[in-house]
């Protein structure tokens, strides 16, 4: 490891979690192909026994062993255009390529079944909708009601209604009850590791930032993926407790911190490199709209639990709006004491790139902080210019002072 | 040529204009809406003029560039753009519905920049199934139809609405029936022609357009629109706003007799039922509508390869708009379906809002040559 950086150790056990995710994936029956953002069918599919398994953080691994390129292009000679989402692009090229190629982690099986939620944007319904046809398995899901202004009352009774629903469409299709006590634990561990998630953000406040945007994706996988485990929990309360004691001791990620930075969209999977290309320059990036506000949701302490997933796909920067996240943004550049934003103008994900012009223009008015639009993809990179980019990088540091 | 074909030329051509005179001629407000999910028979209810809102010029984007993306939808780049410009002056407000991603999260930014005095939301749910209806969907357009009361300071009644439903369905039967007389052997009207009766649907007064949509049935009788013409095509896609991009197509001898785009069968095949209450009657039409955004590749081939059937049809043009995912995502659902399965000839062609039609001619011409 670079001098200049320190990683986490926690990394080390999370690396752990995803091999054994993974071995599970192959592993454990009935397999349900689920999605990323906020989504209560992860905590149900936990209380239920079944094993999700998902294409997006698939697609990532993918990215990160640097054949997501390929597998896109493999789409792509199946009738998936271009420029559709490179998350579907990967994980769906993966799969027309098992037979031929050696996929990483013995890629993904076949699922028994699909679940979701409608809280990220319409690139789910229709994935979801080609996987279905593709492998002609049931699909539950969960329809959110986008937040487009105010949260309405019977937004939460229609998605409590919607998550009642789906419960009783998996114990149909397991042929038994999932115990509301079981409902109950996973949400509440769930709750645990939300709450260490919330102060794990809140420490990354700190001068120096005790991680890196690296570290903080890492434990994210958590929140994503296993939700509702008690692994989940006791990862995170270990990851909390290393912040903490760094934060205490002022021993930061970036050894030489001389600036702070907030970064946009998803990052580049196949070149996670970049950030400690920005690390290595004396720039920490403590925060993240992937980490803060997507995944900025609130603790699940209702007292009754269906209430508590129902807000947990409701509040998430996805099927909310933009306009919450400018102000959020402005806000952190505050409480984060930043001085710069790069933005990752990312051509396969429209949903989080529409906006995103105008949060930096809003920011630059109202801070006079510099702010770098990078146009890339978060998964395809077969456009990706590693000696432009950084050219433009070197540039936006220099800008910085 | 048909009166009533040349008021919808006229219309088409310059829509910015009927909508002025219209206005100057009625004093009603226009509202203007940005998807065939916007529940539009609710603007009309209140006593207003509801309105597409295309990009009407084809001007470059310039202004909106600082908002959205080169890699983003042509059409609603081009609309905002438009707006930001001050080219939808005579809008007195406007309704956006969670359609695709860009117009969702486009809504945001449009609330706070706020080029048309106001903007209200309509939240479209993806599941169609019956509960949704009274769990969420009427109770989300009780909260449109507050919205536009107030903005509109005028009240929406069970009876305004009723006659509202009334009028728009007489309006998509009329259009309905010109549409059946395309089935026959050589159709009175071109495709062309269709899709202008359609888009001056989206603009005109409803019973204006009734009338001449009466008148046109009876004008073209017994029409021969291309007797020569000898391979019928269908087309399917998204937000093609301009008609020349129907008019290269049968440039090449092909005639369109059927369609499913936004510009055709998706925005009026579908009835309100007006034996159930007027707002749940509006609420069911609008979740029984083939919008690609929530509306399975399954059911969409299904409806396609019907379509097919009964019109007699050749070969099926993809009009995609670029950049637009949920058209592009059916398509190994329809290429299946369609290709594979039935044995339909299909092509593709990808539009912008403004496009070199040169090269994409040359690809209808081929794929019509091979279907002859």
């Amino acid at each position: 490891m670079s001098e200049k950086r320190r990683a986490l150790e926690v990394n080390k056990v999370i690396g752990g979690a995803i091999r054994k995710h993974y071995q599970d994936v192959q592993q454990n029956r009935p397999l349900a192909y689920a999605l990323l953002a906020p989504d209560p069918m992860i905590e149900l599919c936990y209380a239920a026994g079944i094993q999700p398994a998902f294409p997006e953080n698939y697609a990532c691994v993918c990215a990160a062993r640097k054949v997501s390129g390929r597998f896109c292009e493999v789409a792509e000679n199946n009738r998936l255009l271009p420029d559709l989402c490179s998350y579907m692009r990967t994980a769906v090229g993966s799969w027309f390529a098992r037979e031929v190629e050696k996929l990483p982690m013995g890629g993904l099986p076949e699922p028994d079944f699909l679940v979701y939620t409608t809280s990220a944007c319409v690139t789910y319904y229709k994935w979801w909708d080609l996987y279905r046809f593709y492998f002609n398995k049931p699909l539950i899901y969960v329809n959110t009601p986008r937040i487009m202004d105010e949260i309405e009352d019977y937004y939460v009774d229609f998605t409590m209604k919607e998550i009642q629903r789906a419960i009783g469409e998996l114990e149909k299709f397991l042929g038994k009850k999932i115990p509301d006590e079981k409902i109950a634990e996973v949400v509440k561990y769930s709750d645990q590791l939300v709450e260490y998630w919330h102060k794990m953000l809140e420490l990354q406040k700190t001068v120096p930032a005790p991680a890196g945007l690296n570290d903080i994706s890492n434990i994210l996988f958590l929140l994503v993926a296993l939700p509702g485990t008690k692994e989940a929990v006791d990862i995170a309360k270990q990851a909390y407790e290393e912040m903490r004691e760094r934060a205490d001791k002022k021993i930061g990620n970036v050894s030489d911190e001389k600036h702070r930075l907030m970064w946009l969209n998803i990052p580049m999977w196949y070149n996670l490199g970049l950030t400690n290309y920005f690390e290595d320059r004396g720039c920490a990036i403590p925060i993240s709209d992937y980490t803060n506000y997507i995944w900025g949701v609130p603790r699940l302490d209702k007292p009754d639990p269906i209430e508590s997933l129902a807000i947990k796909a409701l509040k998430g920067e996805l099927n909310e709006s933009v306009e919450y996240y400018i102000d959020w943004m402005l806000r952190d550049i505050k409480e984060y004491k930043l001085d710069g934003v790069v933005i990752h103008s990312n051509r396969s994900c429209k949903v989080l790139s529409v906006g995103l012009l105008d949060a930096a223009k809003i920011v630059r008015e109202t801070y006079d902080i510099p702010v770098l639009i990078i146009e890339s993809d978060h998964t395809d990179d077969r456009a990706y210019s590693d000696a432009e980019v950084k050219t433009r990088i070197d540039a936006f540091i220099e800008s910085l002072g | 040529m048909s009166e009533a074909l040349s008021k919808f030329d006229q219309v088409v051509a310059n829509a910015p204009q009927y909508i002025k005179d219209f206005k100057a001629k009625t004093g009603k407000k226009v509202v203007g809406f940005l998807d065939t999910l916007a529940p539009a028979e609710l603007v009309h209810a209140a006593g207003a003029h509801p309105m597409r809102m295309f990009p009407f010029s084809k001007e470059p984007v310039t202004v909106g560039d600082t908002y959205l993306q080169s890699f983003l939808c042509s059409y609603v780049r081009s609309t905002w753009d438009q707006a930001l410009k001050g080219m939808y002056d005579y809008v007195d407000g406007v309704v956006i519905p969670t359609s695709c991603e860009v117009v969702r999260f486009l809504y945001q930014t449009w609330r706070r920049v706020n080029p048309c005095n106001w903007v209200v939301s309509v939240v479209i749910p993806f599941k169609k199934e019956d509960y949704v209806v009274n769990e969420f969907f009427i109770k989300e357009l009780e909260r449109l139809k507050a919205g536009l009361e107030k903005n509109l300071g005028t009240s929406i009644t069970d009876d305004s609405l009723k006659k509202s439903l009334e009028v728009f369905n007489r309006n998509r039967d009329l259009m309905k029936k010109v549409y059946e007389m395309r089935k026959s052997e050589s159709p009175p009207i071109t495709g062309t022609e269709a899709f202008k009766m359609v888009f001056a649907s989206m603009i005109c007064d409803k019973d204006e357009h009734s009338s001449l949509v009466e008148k046109l049935i009876e004008e073209v009788r017994d029409r021969k629109a291309m007797p020569d013409a000898k391979v019928r095509l269908m087309l399917v896609g998204g937000c093609v706003s301009d008609p020349a991009v129907i008019e290269m197509i049968e440039d090449t001898g092909a005639i369109v007799v059927i369609d499913d785009l936004t510009v055709g069968t998706q925005y009026f095949w579908e009835n309100a039922d007006l034996f159930k209450p007027p707002m749940e009657a509006l609420a069911r039409r609008y979740l029984s509508l083939r919008h690609p955004a929530n509306t399975s590749g399954e059911d969409r081939a299904k409806f396609i390869a019907d379509m097919v059937k009964e019109y007699r049809v050749d070969g099926v043009v993809y009009v995609f708009t670029k950049y637009c995912e949920s058209h592009r995502f059916d398509y190994p659902i329809l290429e299946t379906r369609l290709k594979e399965e039935k044995g339909i000839s299909t092509t593709l062609i990808e539009v912008e809002h403004i496009v070199d039609l040169a090269p994409l001619r040359t690809r209808v011409e081929a794929f019509v040559e091979s279907l002859k």
